[in-house]
């Protein structure tokens, strides 16, 4: 059975100057607590766990929430809820116990900020939004990174760990009666706070025109991205915005495959939206081929966003739409795969509507995304990124 | 949930039911190997991207059109010589999807203009793995463990891309034929109706021919330890691949033993082997680091592989925690305590595993690919869980000597060539 707890705090909680701290706090509940040291035990009760049973556990961080999970036999359930009640209180912080994860979440950074994928897709954000939190990456910036200190580790964990702003997901083979009387054995003694959680509403300016950004490096490739603002999940809209992103670029089939990919221009092209749920940046990134300009690959797509007609999104949203039902039934199929889908759902601010994600596939008619094209793919909604190789 | 096993003269098929499944995961296999070259590299790069290309009636659109409008995700790809064909699909379309895929091995259309398209394909995607250092850290690894007369070979890129100038429509020909004459392993997970008709149509595709027979023997390399370092300024971590042969089969009576050695070392995945413990947790030098035997069978020898990265930075500091781990396994081998807590975790595996119905076939194909049946399957993972102690710290001390490793690297390199260099002149 799998164990999952959601707090709905994320990269979209931080302050400029302390990007990255919801993950990095991600990291620190993998350390010891005050309970730990109360046994005597150096290393944290979920370690200990993971070694004793071989239970699989681990941990991520996105925009709007931090999400923790177990998987286990069945037997362990007490144990896992044990150690995430654990957790919600007595995390121990302080800068010795920072020093050794905060070398490890740098090695991270550079990890993902050495592909140029990720780069690419920061350096679009980060353009794309002026105001809202959605412009930084949830691992932050590096120099924020290098700044972290053991206090500041903690104003985030006393604002955001709390019974209040968590959704504990339990999937496995247990009555609805024994799960919550295991839960309240565990929680039932953490109170809620007194004080507010801290939100902060930051609207998005409207954009009023075109924005570029571009950075260079020394790779063996050139990369294009088209980035393109729509609403936030599960609305129709988002749904409208993630089936036209796989009509253009899921697959051999897809438009951009067909026109880039096939005719030698790209080797590549990939595409995706977030589940969050304010709007956000949808993005397509087209990886060019020798010889390849920016200038031709920015034409190309542009002419075919313009030329896609009715009859191409017909046939295509057919075949999204059965590629994404069969991704959803595949999707809740194991504890630990409901668990991730569920997640989103939960960080979205309802998890109900899980039950109506078929439909809400299903539902989308090719008029629909003909309105969301016209919409999204103007100068005013658009951000164009170019990552151009320098030797 | 329980497996079912019946071989016939041309294929083997496994299948796992579970009740009220709405979905279906098929998985084949089949050994396409004939001999090592650069030539068959190239070759192995197109069959998967061919065979997606047409089939009877339909032209390459058509078929993806028609595959994907049934929601089916169909993928193909080729690796030490061996096609891996994967289908997930929904129950209510699983027939139709089924009968796509038939069509697909039986008339591929494998025409000229697509075969020009592939070509260009397959040479742009080659541009594009130049930059991707953990690759190319794998497969300079390989070089240093394998003979290029071996199947785990793996030539560099720009000789893969020269030979696919080379390749003609006459030996994709050949080595789809080569696909019609090899024996399949076929897993398939789903109801009961889906099996049915899985095995009707594998009936008609297989009646009874010839087949090829399997090239078991492997050519062996005078190994020597190697210092591979590839420049990617681009990256901003080095990759490594740290590794040797392995002379030991999948049947090797030692090779449980050798494989539980190197799970309580690097178990891939999780916290809980002792490089993540060190390297990571307690020094804080890099994000992951894991080690595993691999691309064994059960008659040719694989190797011993432990992979990670660090920033150029910290590179030597972090080959010396990596070093200094090893160096305590080879000379004192695992703890009594490391010992009973790994049969414990290796027992859970097999418990968490079922999770998920498709995971399993998954699981289970990886043994019946390599052609396991069902019971010797079983007995293979209770030998990983029950072997001695002892038996475990003799095979660490015959294979995992640290002086005899590799060490093959690809990252921002330059700025610190030299100090590798003399890090593993020192570490002979």
């Amino acid at each position: 059975m799998t164990t999952n707890l959601t707090y709905r705090v994320g990269a979209r909680d931080e302050l400029p100057g302390e990007t990255g701290l919801a993950h990095m706090l991600e990291h620190m509940l993998f350390k010891p607590t005050t309970f730990d040291r109360k046994r005597k035990w150096r290393e944290a009760r979920a370690m200990r766990f993971e070694k004793a049973t071989g239970c699989i556990l681990n941990a991520n961080t996105s925009r709007d929430r931090t999400t923790y999970f177990f998987n286990f036999p069945q037997a362990q359930l007490d144990e896992a809820l044990a150690i995430e009640a654990e957790r919600m209180t007595g995390i121990i912080l302080t800068d010795p116990t920072l020093r050794p994860e905060q070398g490890n979440v740098l090695n991270e950074y550079d990890m993902y900020n050495g592909d140029p994928y990720f780069a690419l897709d920061a350096a679009m954000h980060g353009a794309a939004f002026l105001a809202h939190p959605y412009g930084h990456e949830t691992i932050g910036h590096r120099a924020d990174i290098e700044a972290y200190t053991a206090v500041k580790l903690e104003r985030f964990y006393r604002d955001y760990y709390r019974p209040d702003n968590a959704v504990l997901q339990i999937i496995g083979d247990v009555s609805l009666s024994d799960a919550l009387q295991a839960v309240k054995s565990h929680f039932g003694e953490i109170t809620r706070p007194d004080t507010p959680i801290p939100r902060r509403q930051i609207v998005e300016p409207p954009q009023e025109g075109l924005r570029r950004t571009t950075i260079e490096r020394p790779t063996s490739i050139n990369l294009f991205s088209l980035g393109f603002k729509h609403a936030g999940f599960p609305s129709a809209e988002w749904w409208q915005a993630a089936l036209l992103v796989d009509i253009l670029t899921d697959g051999p089939e897809s438009v951009l495959h067909r026109a880039l990919v096939d005719t030698g221009l790209a080797s590549s092209v990939s595409g995706g939206v977030e589940e969050t749920p304010d709007p956000n940046l949808g993005t397509i990134t087209i990886t060019l081929t020798e010889g390849t300009s920016q200038e031709t690959i920015e034409t190309t797509v542009r002419q075919c966003l313009a030329e896609l007609d009715r009859n191409t999104i017909d046939s295509r949203r057919k075949s999204v739409q059965a590629s994404t039902l069969t991704d959803l039934l595949f999707a809740r199929e194991g504890s630990l795969s409901i668990a991730r889908l569920l997640t989103e759902c939960v960080a979205n601010g309802d998890w109900s509507v899980y039950e109506a994600l078929p439909e809400l596939v299903s539902s989308v008619t090719t008029a629909d995304i003909m309105q969301f094209k016209a919409r999204a793919f103007v100068d005013a909604n658009l951000t164009i990124g170019h990552c151009v190789q320098t030797r | 949930m329980h497996p079912t096993l019946n071989r016939s003269d041309t294929f083997s098929f496994l299948t796992l039911t579970s009740t009220g499944q709405d979905t279906v995961s098929l998985r084949l296999s089949a050994d396409l190997f004939d001999r090592a070259s650069v030539h068959e590299t190239a070759l192995s790069n197109l069959l998967p991207d061919l065979l997606l290309s047409g089939a009877g009636s339909y032209d390459r659109t058509g078929f993806l059109r028609a595959m994907n409008q049934l929601g089916g995700n169909l993928q193909l790809t080729m690796s030490d010589g061996v096609l891996h064909l994967t289908l997930l699909v929904g129950t209510h379309t699983y027939s139709k999807a089924l009968g796509l895929v038939r069509t697909m091995l039986e008339a591929p259309s494998f025409t000229s203009s697509e075969f020009a398209r592939a070509i260009a394909s397959a040479r742009n995607e080659l541009a594009e793995a130049l930059d991707d250092s953990r690759q190319q850290a794998v497969d300079a690894l390989h070089r240093s463990c394998f003979s290029r007369y071996s199947r785990q070979y793996r030539p560099p890129l720009s000789q893969i891309k020269t030979a696919l100038g080379k390749v003609t429509e006459a030996d994709v020909q050949a080595l789809y034929q080569r696909l019609q004459e090899s024996f399949w392993y076929v897993s398939v997970a789903g109801p009961d109706s889906a099996h049915s008709t899985t095995e009707r149509v594998l009936k008609r595709l297989r009646p009874a021919p010839t087949l090829r027979p399997l090239l078991l023997a492997q050519d062996q390399l005078a190994y020597e330890r190697t210092l591979t370092l590839i420049d990617l300024p681009s990256r901003q971590n080095i990759d490594l691949a740290i590794g040797r042969p392995l002379p030991l089969t999948l049947d090797d009576p030692t090779f449980p033993a050798f494989a539980f050695g190197s799970h309580v070392l690097g178990k891939p995945g999780g916290f809980a082997g002792r490089l993540m413990q060190i390297v990571r947790e307690k020094h804080g030098l890099t994000y992951g680091i894991y080690a595993q035997p691999a691309h064994a069978t059960r008659t040719t020898t694989g190797l011993w592989q432990l992979r990670t990265f660090f920033h150029p930075s910290q590179v030597i500091v972090g080959l010396d925690a990596t070093w200094t781990e090893l160096r305590k396994l080879y000379a004192r081998g695992i703890t009594a305590h490391e010992h009973e807590q790994f049969q414990t975790i290796l027992a859970t595996s097999d418990i968490l595993v079922r999770d998920s119905t498709h995971q399993y076939l998954k699981e289970l194909h990886q043994y019946h690919r390599l052609d396991y049946n069902l019971e010797e399957q079983a007995t293979f993972k209770e030998s990983l869980r029950t072997v001695s102690r002892q038996a475990v710290n003799d095979a660490i001390k015959q294979y995992l000597d640290p002086t005899q490793l590799s060490v093959a690297g690809a990252g921002p390199i330059h700025a610190v060539q030299s100090e590798i260099d003399v890090w593993f002149a020192r570490m002979a």
